[in-house]
C-alpha cells in the first residue's frame, strides 16, 4: 500500500520496461520517494512506490476487517485505551473483548495513540504535516507515540481500509469507512482512491 | 628566396604533422561498447520484432520488493500481451489479487481494474511508441515488456546502453538461449534469446541497481504466436456489465494534490 502526497509526485505501478527508465532521469526524482522510517522517523533512502496489490498482503493487518473474531490475541500485543475504552493492539489491528469469549477487530480508534506504527506505514505529506497511512487508518506522530487520526481531505491512497465498503452517491462509486469517504481513481494504471466529503 | 620556402615547407609540414597526429591522439570513439556478437544476437531478435505486423505472447513476471528491515521479496503476475503495428495493444496482468486489463485502440488507453469493476479512459496519440511515451509521462504509467511493443526495439533498448556482453549459451525454460547482459547508468539488464532460426527473446531481467537494494524485475516468456491473426475487436475495450468508469489520475493532479479533489470531472457509470 503506498499513499501519494509531497514525496511522491507520481506514483509507479509497474516495472519491466527499459523505455520507461530511459525515458526519466537517473536520480528517479520522479520515480521514487523518499521512504520514511516508522519510528524513529529517519530518511533510509530512495525505492520505487510500490503500489501492487500483492504487497499489502503480506501485512499482519492485511486480511483483518472490523467484525472478524479471533480466539487469542498475537503474541507481542499492547493495551491501549482512549475515552475510556480498553484495546488490544497489534501491527495495525484493534481488537475488543467480546462478552462471548473471542476478540473482534474493530476500526482504529480515532484518539487512540499507539507506540509503533504498522509494518509498511506510508508517510503522506499534507501541507507541512506528515501523516502515515496503514491498515486503513491515519496516524500523526506525537510525543508519546503515533496516534489515530480522521483522514484528511484530498490524500491519494491505493489501499482502502479492511472492511471498506461501497456506495453509489449522486452517479459517484465511493468507499466507505467509518466516517472516512474515498474516491476511486485510475493512477499510473492502478486504482488509487482519493479521501474526500461527498 | 631559397631559405623562405624551405622554411614555408618546415612549418607546413608542421602543421600537417600535428594535424595528422593529432587526430591519431583522439580517435573518435563510440559512446557504447557492446561486444560484436551481442549487438549481432540483439539486433536480430530486435529486428525479427519490429518486423512481425502483429504478435502475442505469453509471460509470468516477476518483481522484487525490498522491505524497510533489507527482506527481499518476489511476486509473480502473469501477463499477455497483444500487439498490431502500428498503433494497437491489448495487454493484461494478473494475479490473484489484481486483474487489470489494457486496451490501445490508436486513439484511446482505456484501463479495467476487473475485481472492482473500474475502468478508466485517456486519449492517445496516433502510434504505440507515442502512447508509450504520453502514458508514461501525463499517467505515470510503466507498462512491462513494452519494450517489446516499439517500432525500433533495437535502438529502445540500446539508447542508453554503456557496454554490451556476450556470455554464451544457457537453457531457459528447457530452451537454449543466448544470454547477453548490458550495463547503463540506473540500470543493468540481461536477455536470453532462443537460438537458432527463431530469434525469440525468452527471459528478460533489469536489475535496479541505483534502488536500495537492487531489486529486479524477470520476465519469462512462455509463448510466442506470430502467425495466428488477432481480431481487431480484441483491442476495443467493452466495459462488462456492472463497471463504473472513474477519473484517469494524471501526475499533474497529482503533483497538485491539494487541488486534485476540486479538479475530478464527473464520472460516469455504465
Amino acid at each position: 500500500m503506498a499513499a501519494v502526497g509531497a514525496f511522491a509526485p507520481a506514483l509507479r505501478a509497474d516495472w519491466g520496461s527499459l523505455r520507461s527508465n530511459n525515458h526519466t532521469v537517473v536520480e528517479h526524482g520522479h520515480v521514487d520517494v523518499a521512504h520514511v522510517h516508522p519510528e524513529p522517523a529517519r530518511v533510509v533512502g530512495a525505492r520505487h512506490v510500490d503500489i501492487e496489490a500483492e504487497r499489502r498482503h503480506g501485512f499482519y493487518w492485511a486480511g483483518y476487517h472490523p467484525g472478524l473474531t479471533i480466539g487469542v490475541l498475537p503474541a507481542g500485543y499492547v493495551q491501549v485505551s482512549f475515552g475510556g475504552v480498553g484495546y488490544y493492539y497489534y501491527d495495525g489491528v484493534y481488537f475488543r473483548p467480546t462478552p462471548e469469549g473471542p476478540y473482534a477487530v474493530v476500526a482504529p480508534p480515532v484518539g487512540v495513540i499507539v507506540p509503533q506504527l504498522p509494518e509498511g506505514a506510508d508517510p503522506i505529506l499534507v501541507g507541512q504535516t506528515t501523516y502515515y497511512y496503514a491498515g486503513g487508518a491515519f496516524y500523526l506522530q506525537q510525543p508519546t507515540g503515533f496516534a489515530v487520526v480522521a483522514a484528511p481531505l484530498g490524500v491519494t491512497v491505493t489501499g482502502l481500509p479492511p472492511g471498506a465498503i461501497s456506495v453509489f452517491i449522486r452517479g459517484k462509486t465511493y468507499y466507505v469507512s467509518g466516517s472516512a469517504y474515498f474516491l476511486p481513481v485510475m493512477a499510473a494504471g492502478v486504482t488509487a482512491f482519493v479521501t474526500v466529503q461527498p | 628566396m631559397r631559405i623562405m620556402n624551405t622554411k614555408r615547407w618546415v612549418v607546413s609540414l608542421i602543421v600537417v604533422g600535428s594535424v595528422l597526429l593529432g587526430t591519431r591522439a583522439a580517435p573518435a570513439q563510440s559512446q557504447t561498447n557492446i561486444a560484436p556478437q551481442a549487438e549481432r544476437i540483439l539486433s536480430g531478435a530486435c529486428q525479427y520484432l519490429a518486423e512481425a505486423p502483429y504478435f502475442s505472447l505469453t509471460a509470468e513476471i516477476w518483481r522484487e520488493h525490498v522491505t524497510v528491515s533489507g527482506q527481499k521479496l518476489q511476486f509473480s503476475r502473469t501477463l499477455t500481451m497483444e500487439v498490431k503495428r502500428p498503433n494497437r495493444l491489448h495487454l493484461e496482468l494478473a494475479s490473484p489479487h489484481s486483474q487489470r486489463g489494457f486496451w490501445y485502440d490508436g486513439k484511446s488507453l482505456t484501463i479495467l481494474d476487473r475485481q472492482p469493476g473500474l475502468f478508466s479512459m485517456a486519449a492517445m496519440p496516433g502510434t504505440l511508441d507515442a502512447m508509450i511515451d504520453k502514458a508514461h509521462d501525463d499517467l505515470g504509467m510503466d507498462l512491462p515488456l513494452i519494450d517489446l511493443a516499439v517500432s525500433d526495439p533495437y535502438k529502445n533498448a540500446t539508447a542508453k546502453v554503456a557496454k554490451g556482453t556476450y556470455y554464451g549459451l544457457s537453457p531457459v525454460l528447457g530452451v537454449s538461449c543466448h544470454h547477453l547482459a548490458f550495463t547503463q547508468d540506473n540500470v543493468d539488464w540481461q536477455v536470453w534469446i532462443q537460438d537458432g532460426p527463431q530469434p525469440l527473446i525468452r527471459k528478460f531481467v533489469i536489475t535496479h541497481k541505483s534502488e536500495e537494494g537492487g531489486p529486479e524485475f524477470t520476465a519469462l516468456i512462455t509463448e510466442w504466436n506470430f502467425t495466428e491473426r488477432i481480431a481487431d475487436s480484441d483491442f476495443v475495450f467493452e466495459p462488462p456489465r456492472g463497471a463504473t468508469q472513474i477519473e484517469m489520475h494524471s501526475d499533474q493532479a497529482q503533483a497538485n494534490e491539494g487541488e486534485h479533489v476540486k479538479s475530478l470531472a464527473s464520472p460516469k457509470s455504465k
